[in-house]
């Protein structure tokens, strides 16, 4: 009763085509260098899965067979989700690295404005000076 | 035989307490619930709801299928939880991701908007600036000066050299004037007034220094006059920045000077001719002025040689560049009048010959 239970519960999980998507992602995510990288340990658990769920077919437990196809996807999907957020990261960092350099920019200019305006007071101040000079009889 | 059904009661009993017994949990259910209690899979359960969710769901299962004595299943079912926690987690650590490049765009559009705003702004006060000290170092050059007495004869020899240096700075200022502005009436009478100083300098009369100087600063004002109604006009004009830029990046090393943005280019004589090597640069510096037709070029040609007359150098440097497209032009030899070191100390004649190309501004 008990095994009978948790395998239909196991059924109810399983998806018919998780073990075609499994080995679509993790064939995907083999060919990034970037994703096996960031996601080696999952897209190793995600194979390994596949692996035991084949011999477990080959010995006729078709029902746990399936439960590892589902865990497979898990780990696939996980790992893809791995790469992807790993991608984000990198262009926030990028894009920080972008925003830094150009906060710094902005800094400066600020610094050049208001030298300018001290020089144009200057430059007022002297030709006030010189009018005022030669306006004298 | 009466005795016999106790024992095997008690065997009966014993394989059934068995059976009942709960199995020991696999290990992957321990790592379970270490990832369930930790701060990633916490935080998931606010930032990625849905994924968390289904994880809890996940290790439901499993404990169910545990409770039910099916081990591997229970196995099974909890490495799929720990995926699903890891998912959950990796959702929420990417939604936060998506926020803050959400956050650091908006930063980064505000940013380079100020920047570009004071840009503007630096450019305005520059020019502004400029004019204004334009004018203060004209009206300083319209004082009147303190008369130069009669000095000894060395004196009088740099002298002489200087005044024939200020002369010359002041014509070219006023051929300037007449590249912005050709129509302006003052500068006929200037051009007069430098043939005749140039004339008295070539004989043993003293120095007129101060003729000179006044010539210089009245050929400034000029310059300044003309250039005014373009200055007023628009004020902020970044023209002269733009060019000088250009012809930084064209590895020139422009500067300004009271004329507007100066190149030099050096060792401009080969056999008496233009040489190679400065054919091609004013044909790059051609393109350039064709490029910028609102600055007129003023090309003038240094001598170093002593005495030496004009061979046209300026001449055909001209032709360089109006065959590569510049329009407004004029040629102007300064003889050895303006060294940039002592003629008499070594290297001097390969640093004082030289070829001036000025990019007239025609506006501040």
């Amino acid at each position: 009763m008990c095994l009978l239970a948790v395998t239909v519960a196991g059924w109810a999980l399983a998806t018919p085509d998780a073990r075609a998507r499994a080995s679509s992602l993790l064939a995907a995510l083999a060919k990034k260098p970037d994703a096996a990288r960031v996601a080696s340990d999952s897209i190793e658990k995600g194979t390994d899965a596949l692996r035991r769920a084949d011999q477990l077919r080959a010995s006729g437990d078709q029902k746990r067979a399936a439960l590892l196809e589902d865990t497979a996807l898990e780990w696939a999907t996980a790992s893809e989700l791995l790469d992807e957020t790993a991608q984000r990261e990198k262009q926030l960092a990028e894009l920080q690295t972008r925003t830094t350099e150009l906060e710094t920019k902005v800094f400066r200019a600020q610094a050049l404005v208001e030298q300018t305006v001290a020089r144009r007071a200057r430059a007022e101040e002297a030709l006030r000076k010189l009018d005022e000079k030669g306006s004298k009889p | 035989m009466t005795q016999r059904p106790l024992p095997l009661l008690a065997l009966l009993g014993a394989l059934a307490s068995s059976a009942c017994a709960t199995p020991a949990r696999p290990q992957v259910m321990s790592q379970v619930e270490r990832a369930r209690e930790g701060q990633a899979v916490l935080d998931a359960r606010t930032t990625a709801p849905q994924a968390y969710a289904r994880a809890e769901l996940l290790k439901q299962r499993a404990e169910q299928a545990y409770a039910n004595g099916d081990l591997p299943s229970a196995q099974i079912l909890s490495e799929q939880t720990l995926a699903a926690y890891l998912r959950a987690t990796v959702e929420a650590r990417r939604t936060r991701a998506e926020a803050r490049l959400a956050e650091a765009r908006i930063l980064e559009k505000s940013q380079a908007e100020r920047l570009a705003q004071l840009e503007v702004e630096q450019q305005r006060l520059s020019a502004e600036a400029g004019d204004l000290e334009l004018r203060a170092k004209v009206a300083r050059d319209a004082e009147p000066l303190a008369k130069n007495e009669p000095a000894s004869p060395e004196r009088e020899k740099a002298r002489r050299e200087a005044a024939r240096a200020i002369v010359t700075q002041g014509s070219l200022l006023c051929v300037s004037a007449r590249l912005v502005e050709p129509n302006r009436s003052a500068l006929a009478l200037l051009s007069n007034k430098a043939e005749e100083l140039r004339k008295r300098l070539g004989t043993s009369a003293p120095a007129p220094i101060d003729e000179a100087t006044a010539l210089r600063s009245d050929c400034l004002h000029e310059l300044t006059l003309a250039r005014r109604p373009r200055a007023q006009v628009n004020p902020a004009q970044g023209e002269s920045d733009a060019l000088l830029a250009e012809l930084s990046r064209a590895d020139f090393l422009p500067f300004r000077d009271d004329r507007g943005v100066v190149v030099t280019l050096h060792a401009p004589r080969e056999a008496g001719k233009l040489a190679s090597k400065a054919s091609a640069q004013l044909a790059d510096l051609g393109r350039i002025a064709k490029a910028h037709p609102e600055f007129p070029v003023l090309v003038v040609s240094h001598d170093a040689r002593p005495g030496a007359k004009d061979d046209g150098l300026a001449s055909q440097a001209l032709e360089a560049m109006k065959a590569a497209g510049a329009v407004r032009l004029e040629a102007k030899s300064a003889g050895n009048t303006t060294p940039v070191v002592p003629p008499d100390r070594a290297g001097a004649a390969a640093r004082n010959e030289r070829l001036e190309i000025v990019f007239v501004s025609p506006g501040g």
